[in-house]
């Protein structure tokens, strides 16, 4: 976009990661046509680490991050949160949401956010139920609106017009939006999809800064982007996925672009 | 990718867009008018005096834009949820049969309690009917927009074979009910204003019109001010945002199904319950597919369709007059405003939106984003 190699660098300490927060033994997932996507996958996210999961785009990162949020079905393993097995019953965005999961979806046009709407109402998406956007049968709006003002407020979303459709802010702002409305609920777990595809570069620094310092109040971060500098950028540990299972998994300080490109393909030099 | 004009501002959105097209289907409807050898001006002027001449017109009109309100606020609200209920008519014909089965059979109840479980009896078997392609819709993808119009020919078969073989009074040749005791009434106004020594003409306008008031009022708070509300707007802009959000677009589908037929027994009750006082073949009349030109022109807002209703309610009652005076006008003039309508506020709503865009940048000097 800007004609050169952008370097994104970031000011971030060591990782402390403390317990398991959440765990995932021998995922299976298919995509909308039953085509296998994610093909017994494991690994465990700790607390206070940003676990990168990169690849090819279209090597099942996007089935796995969805199937984790509870909007695809488990065709096989389980997934485990806090230790405890997540249960069927509780495999769905709602129940997800309400255990402190969040998720910052891959495409914010499609999933993340509802374009004809106010800003305000898609501040509140998957959280409408709340009664604190009104007690009683009907909504409080002065309430709705006040929520997505302070979220704006906090995330510097531009312009700061809660009644303005969604689909007038730019790229960046909307994703903003979008990491407001999850991180504001403070989740535990962050399941984030893509956090910067199509963004400015100042909301990109914005947004990296975002991301670790939920990492460095605790949290545990699940990132998967096609962009391998962001995962080097951001990542504590990584994975990377081929075909559908992961070919390797490396510590960020010690691993660099060729190496990862390489698990991409399907080639371990190390193990080699 | 996206157009270098501004986007309109609202009022043009909300009132000029929706004039302008409904403007174009009128002067069409004109040069129809001119075609069949009549004076245009001359029929708008018999149109607009039958309708709105007098109380005995306007009464009328009034009782024709109660249904339509009716029959565009089960069509809306299946817009907001992204669905294309076309089987209003179907739903209310069987409203009708709810309604004359409670007034009928419920004679028992105390008073006037009688006329408030038919109207809420035609609610629930608008409800039931509809509930059948909301489910189709929701768990086996039959699209609605087929499942809705086969119905209205189950309804029609249906109902004719109940008038004529089961509800008929023995030795009537008309296929209709009983007529209703004066419990199971909706009271007209001419009634209600006689006692107060107002004199008002007779005419079918009843209480329902309040009723179609009330449920415009309460669509809008539904839709606009409630979690259900915003859950139906969710599915209908974005299904998978709404999957995201937790939303089950399968449940909203059959939800607004459910309302949606529940308010199409609206138009059973200002007909069946406000005017007829029996059941009787085909009252529905085809109002149930002016719903659909009422929603569109109306753009799915509760005031819009009220406005649309009454335009609809004058053009039926004028309509009337100007076939009677007219004869070489025939009702069927209705029919072509009424497409021409569906045709500039529904198929080329948008048609009208780039000439008016480009005229209001030209006069707005645009400060610079």
């Amino acid at each position: 976009m800007v004609g050169r190699k952008v370097i994104l660098k970031i000011d971030k300490g060591m990782a402390h990661p403390g317990r398991v927060a959440l765990e995932v033994r021998n995922l299976v997932v298919r995509d909308d046509r039953g085509v296998v996507r994610v093909n017994g996958v494991s690994f465990v996210l700790k607390e206070g680490e940003i676990l990168g999961v990169a690849g090819v785009a279209g090597n099942g990162q996007s089935e796995l991050l969805e199937a984790l949020a509870g909007i695809r079905p488990l065709s096989g393993g389980e997934i485990l949160v806090d230790g405890e097995p997540l249960p069927p019953a509780k495999h769905n965005p709602h129940a997800e949401r309400l255990i402190g999961i969040g998720h910052v979806p891959e495409d914010r046009h499609r999933v993340g956010l509802v374009m004809p709407f106010e800003a305000c109402e898609s501040a509140m998406l998957g959280f409408h139920y709340e009664t604190v956007y009104g007690k009683g049968v009907l909504y409080d709006r002065k309430a709705i609106i006040a929520d997505a003002g302070r979220k704006m407020e906090a995330f510097d979303v531009r312009p700061r017009a809660p009644l303005l459709k969604t689909a007038n802010f730019s790229g960046g702002n909307q994703q903003k939006l979008v990491l407001a409305r999850e991180i504001e609920r403070n989740p535990k777990i962050m399941l984030v999809g893509q956090p910067t595809r199509g963004v400015d570069i100042g909301a990109i620094e914005f947004i990296h800064k975002r991301i670790v310092a939920q990492r460095d109040a605790g949290k545990a971060l699940l990132l998967v982007s096609v962009e391998l500098d962001e995962i080097l950028a951001l990542s504590d540990r990584i994975i990377v996925l081929c075909g559908g299972r992961i070919t390797g998994e490396r510590l960020a300080e010690d691993t660099n672009a060729q190496d990862l490109g390489l698990l991409m393909a399907g080639v371990d030099e190390r193990a080699a | 990718m996206s157009s270098p004009l501004k986007p309109l501002p609202a009022w043009a959105d909300v009132a000029l867009i929706p004039l302008i097209n409904v403007a174009a289907a009128f002067v069409i409807s004109g040069f129809v008018v001119l075609a069949i050898g009549e004076n245009p001006l001359e029929a708008v002027q018999i149109l607009i005096t039958g309708a709105l001449g007098d109380l005995e017109g306007i009464g009328f009109t009034l009782y024709y834009a109660t249904s339509f309100i009716f029959t565009g606020l089960a069509v809306a609200i299946c817009f907001h949820a992204g669905l294309f209920n076309i089987g209003v008519e179907g739903q209310a014909y069987l409203a009708g049969l709810g309604a004359a089965l409670a007034a009928l059979y419920l004679g028992f109840l105390p008073g006037y309690s009688l006329v408030v479980v038919a109207i809420a009896a035609a609610a629930l078997f608008g409800a039931a009917f509809a509930a059948i392609p909301g489910y189709l819709q929701a768990k086996r993808d039959s699209h609605i927009v087929i499942t809705t119009i086969m119905f209205n020919y189950i309804a029609s078969a249906l109902m004719g074979y109940l008038l004529v073989d089961v509800l008929r009074v023995p030795g009537q040749m008309n296929a209709e009910t009983p007529g209703f005791s004066k419990y199971a009434a909706v009271p007209q106004f001419h009634e209600l204003l006689a006692p107060l020594g107002i004199q008002w003409p007779v005419t079918p306008f009843n209480l329902s019109f309040l009723l179609a008031l009330a449920a415009a009022l309460a669509v809008w708070l539904l839709i606009w001010r409630t979690r259900l509300g915003y859950e139906i707007r969710t599915v209908g802009a974005n299904a998978t945002a709404a999957i995201y959000g937790g939303i089950s677009p399968a449940r909203i589908t059959i939800i607004t199904t459910l309302l949606s037929g529940a308010l199409a027994g609206g138009l059973a009750v200002n007909v069946i319950l406000g005017q007829e006082h029996r059941l009787i073949l085909e009252f529905t009349g085809g109002f149930g597919f002016v719903g659909i030109a009422v929603a569109l022109m109306g753009r799915a807002h509760p005031v819009g369709i009220i406005l649309a209703a009454i335009l609809f309610g004058v053009l039926y009652q004028g309509g009337d007059e100007l076939a009677f005076d007219k004869p070489k006008i025939s009702r069927d003039m209705i029919v072509v405003i009424q497409g021409l309508v569906v045709l500039f506020a529904g198929a080329l709503e948008h048609m009208f939106r780039r000439p008016v865009a480009v005229l209001l940048a030209r006069r707005t000097t645009q400060p610079p984003i």
